[in-house]
């Protein structure tokens, strides 16, 4: 018996995924920190989770191709939507970020050594794509409409995630949810929609505050240079927290303890923010992944995925991105109805 | 002598060190001033006015950091909030020492001020733009109001009306918009007429370069100066450029000094960095201030404005901090 053709080419594409090399990662993470980043974000990208994936589409009618517009970040995140479409045999561009093309490069690169078609551009021309999947502002989704009206657009607009805990008694406990926590902090160092602008507690936050501390402090990998714009913002933050709650610093990294009131949706490298829980903290929030651990009443909120603290940064495969279906932007013809 | 009186004699006579004043007001403002005493926990204690830890400018939008009960503050002036969502306040007992510099360093700028004008900046009572412009001038009217907006028809009639020299203090913005109007012949101003420009576009476009303006206002308006000012809402002290774009002279009172802005370390003179101040003047909230403005400070003390530190994108979501700030 012949296999589905979508197994074939998974095997294509996980093949291609282990080519990545040192090429591929961030130049402007620690190496050390973007290997491991990369070696996270391809293991759940497993030949069978992707072609059980792209088996969705059997007997729908897909579009024979797609452009990704990728936005500046998170470096590995065009890797399980460029893996995605080209097990469903889409003909992919990556529209790179022309400040970081690297990774979408070598992907590219990897993919059409395996003989697929996955071609990367960081130009503007989108020409001839049936469908857009976009991730950045709104203003890009908006250019997108004006300037390829006959795509198929499916745009990601800003998000944020944030962590809601409930402080457990057992300092090992305590501990092991600082460990966590300092990971969802680290990986990535606090880039892009799932790194956590702030940590809402219940109980008792200081405990925290110095698990947090001590499990930052050990981490493996240096934090990248401080982006120079971001500098002030860090000094206004650790001055507000100095002034108003308690800050915890090392020298790559702070555990601040602000008020309710100073929630600010930003996540800056290695700067983990504790803020008290208060019902409805979350309701204002674009979330797009909360974190949360054995909370008595779980918050109110609109996250369109939760998990528990350690894993904000480990998107599972298959999953929908902010409550989208990321196969039904690749497909002509509208979905089923279910009544 | 108190530490006032020490201070305004600085400012008034050059009498005192500079260094010396600037130390005792960071000691006596850390032990008044609640806020700046938390911020400056950590500090090791300066031994020159350059360690003094300067304070970002956007903690004025969170925190009073006055050196009083601010609950006594007689003086409240914002910051225009025009390129972040919440306002910055600086709070004070009296304006006695900002008056004193500000007419001082104009003069020694300026050479004199016209006792006439045409005001192109806002008076609203929380201005301290208005407030500085009002004392140079008590007479001038303003013909940028919160009813009226910009009314560049009044004036240019107010300065095609000019019978004496005019001091016209304009945002760059204003006058980018009050040179998209008026007579297409030139009109002269009676010299001895300064025009001053402070302040960028504030976020929004503007349709000339900062040479274009200056240019343009020099070809519709010959017989005014054109002058630039430098001036902030967290700080009591103006410096003053003899045209936008020439190097801006601080006063004597003032210390400047260019900072790594990832770090916020000093860096030698004459290196690009983010400005950060060190004003006697700001008597009643902190002395030390840093801002979001990259410059360099040259050996003579002059210091070259290089625009706003550029917003750092979050990278994975396209968002500026600036634009993130905003929407708090």
């Amino acid at each position: 018996m012949k296999p589905p053709p979508e197994l074939s080419r998974a095997r294509e594409v996980v093949r291609a995924l282990q080519r990545l090399g040192d090429d591929a990662l961030d130049p402007n993470l620690d190496p050390g920190l973007a290997r491991r980043c990369l070696d996270l974000a391809r293991a759940p990208l497993t030949v069978e989770a992707l072609a059980l994936e792209a088996s969705r589409a059997r007997g729908r009618q897909p579009l024979e191709s797609v452009g990704i517009v990728v936005a500046q970040g998170v470096f590995t995140a065009p890797l399980e939507w460029a893996a995605l479409y080209a097990t469903m045999g889409l003909r992919v561009l990556l529209k790179a970020p022309r400040e970081q093309a690297e990774t979408c490069r070598a992907l590219a690169e990897a993919m059409r050594a395996e003989g697929l078609p996955v071609q990367v551009s960081t130009g503007r021309d989108l020409s001839g794509l049936e469908a857009l999947v976009a991730f950045g502002g709104e203003q890009t989704a908006v250019e997108l409409a004006q300037g390829w009206p006959q795509a198929k657009l499916q745009s990601f607009g800003h998000r944020v995630s944030a962590a809601w805990v409930q402080v457990p008694e057992a300092p090992e406990a305590i501990a092991a949810l600082g460990q966590a926590l300092a990971w969802d902090h680290l990986l990535y160092d606090g880039q892009g929609c799932m790194a956590p602008v702030a940590v809402f507690v219940e109980g008792d936050r200081l405990a925290l505050a110095d698990a947090l501390h001590l499990a930052l402090s050990e981490a493996p990998w240096p934090r990248a240079p401080l982006d120079p714009a971001l500098g002030p913002l860090w000094r206004e933050r650790l001055g507000l927290a100095r002034a108003l709650g308690q800050a915890r610093t090392g020298a790559q990294h702070a555990v601040l303890l602000l008020p309710a009131d100073q929630l600010l949706a930003l996540a800056l490298p290695r700067m983990a923010v504790l803020l008290p829980a208060v019902p409805d903290a979350l309701l204002s929030l674009p979330l797009s992944t909360l974190a949360l651990n054995a909370v008595d009443a779980p918050p109110q909120h609109h996250a369109p995925r939760t998990c528990l603290p350690g894993q904000m940064q480990l998107p599972p495969f298959p999953r929908r991105h902010d409550g989208v279906d990321m196969v039904e932007c690749v497909l002509a013809d509208p979905p089923a109805r279910m009544d | 002598m108190t530490l006032d009186d020490e201070l305004r004699a600085f400012i008034t006579t050059d009498r005192g060190r500079f260094e010396d004043l600037a130390l005792r007001l960071f000691a006596s403002q850390r032990q008044r001033n609640p806020d700046y005493r938390a911020l400056c926990a950590e500090a090791p204690s300066p031994t020159r006015w350059q360690e003094i830890p300067p304070v970002p400018v956007g903690l004025f939008r969170d925190l009073p950091l006055t050196s009083f009960p601010p609950e006594h503050a007689r003086v409240l002036f914002r910051t225009s909030g025009t390129t972040v969502g919440k306002r910055g306040q600086c709070r004070a007992l009296d304006t006695e020492l900002y008056d004193l510099g500000a007419r001082r360093h104009a003069l020694v700028c300026l050479g004199g001020l016209p006792a006439a004008g045409v005001a192109l900046v806002p008076y609203d009572a929380d201005s301290s733009l208005g407030h500085m412009c009002r004392d140079f001038v008590p007479s001038m009217p303003t013909f940028l109001t919160p009813e009226r907006g910009l009314d560049l028809e009044g004036a240019w009639q107010a300065l095609a009306q000019a019978t004496e020299p005019l001091f016209v203090p304009t945002t760059a913005f204003a006058l980018d918009a009050l040179l998209d109007e008026g007579p297409a012949e030139p009109l002269p101003l009676p010299a001895g007429s300064l025009v001053m420009v402070t302040g960028g576009g504030k976020g929004r476009p503007m349709r000339r370069s900062e040479a274009e303006l200056v240019g343009q206002t020099e070809a519709r308006l010959p017989g005014a100066r054109v002058v630039g000012e430098y001036g902030m809402t967290e700080l009591s002290s103006q410096l003053w450029s003899e045209r936008p774009g020439l190097p801006y002279l601080p006063p004597p009172w003032l210390g400047v000094q260019a900072l790594d802005p990832a770090s916020g370390l000093p860096l030698p003179p004459g290196s690009e960095g983010l400005l950060a101040f060190v004003d006697l003047a700001n008597r009643w909230t902190v002395l030390a201030i840093e801002t979001q403005d990259l410059g360099v400070v040259d050996v003579d003390g002059r210091v070259q404005l290089r625009g706003r530190l550029p917003g750092a994108l979050l990278r994975g979501c396209s968002l500026s901090a600036a634009e993130a700030l905003d929407r708090r």
